[in-house]
């Protein structure tokens, strides 16, 4: 990281601050990664869980996504493909940049029905993905891997 | 954040990158500070369909907590003014392992009484878990470009 401040009330721990921050923010896009695939884009289709394509595309049509077995493949792949990749680091921003779409939407039509409460979860999601499609993979990902990112 | 530009496939998006860096940073932390000031409102008002402090002391006292009023009152405070320092930028990594302890404890509340394990429409513990790391992030990274702390002489 760039600019560390050398003004810590504590200096002792600014070795361990910079030696761990990207571990932190690896951490953070993991999970904030993998979340989607296995808790619902797998379960959509009824690995990990009991959903199916038809039901997701039932909820969509009545928020007014239609076709809604279309938008439901589009979704069920963002999550799958989407969230693996930003976990892995590989093609980062593409990948949090199609999720942010994703969640744009997500955040809209939680809040339609259920409020702030509904959507506060789908928004902080949202604010993660924006992070990592500025920030992108960081050291350790498959995009500094390979030398060459978006 | 340095990304040399000859690693990027559009190296002119290198300069968007290093100046929106500070952003990311900034949104993430308040837009997270927001939403526990959601939840303290929740807490404390009953405002945005929470359950208000009857509610939440219930909820403390079922699972078993001991003294589930002063606790509830506690938790509720800290939980806003954890809010209220993230939004500002001040003192932001004693805030953020504030948030972390307490996301295990939401953690492990989440599990055990939600219908799923982790799913958050199910009760479950995903949104406390990235809460989580979230706290972990900042009590590490510090609060960043843009804000109070680093206005400050010094900070933790």
């Amino acid at each position: 990281m760039a600019d560390r401040p050398t003004r810590l009330i504590f200096p002792g721990l600014g070795s361990l601050y910079g030696s761990c921050s990207d571990y932190a923010e690896l951490l953070l896009r993991v999970v904030a990664g993998l979340i989607l695939p296995l808790l619902h884009g797998l379960p959509k289709i009824g690995i990990l869980g009991s959903g199916s394509p038809a039901g997701v595309a039932g909820g969509l049509e009545k928020a007014g996504y239609v076709p809604g077995l279309f938008w439901a493949y589009v979704i069920i792949l963002a999550e799958i493909v989407g969230g693996a990749f930003l976990a892995l680091g590989l093609f980062t921003r593409l990948a949090a940049a199609v999720l942010i779409i994703e969640f744009v939407n997500v955040v809209h039509v939680d809040y339609a029905a259920r409020g702030v409460a509904g959507a506060r979860y789908s928004f902080v999601l949202l604010i993660i993905y924006i992070f990592f499609a500025i920030r992108g993979g960081g050291p350790y990902s498959l995009d500094r891997k390979m030398g060459r990112e978006f | 954040m340095t990304t040399p530009s000859s690693r990027l496939y559009v190296s002119s998006l290198a300069g968007i990158y290093g100046s929106w860096s500070p952003l990311a940073e900034w949104l993430l932390r308040g837009g997270v500070g927001i939403i526990l000031l959601v939840h303290g409102a929740q807490k404390f008002l009953g405002s945005f369909g929470g359950a208000g402090m009857d509610g939440f002391i219930g909820a403390l006292a079922k699972f078993g907590y001991p003294s589930p009023t002063a606790l509830g009152y506690f938790v509720a405070t800290v939980e806003t003014l954890i809010g209220l320092m993230f939004v500002i930028g001040f003192l932001v990594r004693p805030a953020a392992l504030a948030l972390a302890i307490f996301m295990l404890f939401a953690v492990h509340y989440t599990w055990t009484t939600g219908a799923h394990p982790f799913v958050w429409f199910r009760g479950g513990s995903e949104l406390s878990i990235v809460y989580l790391l979230i706290g972990v992030f900042f009590l590490i990274h510090g609060a960043g470009p843009w804000s109070i702390d680093r206005k400050q002489p010094k900070e933790f």
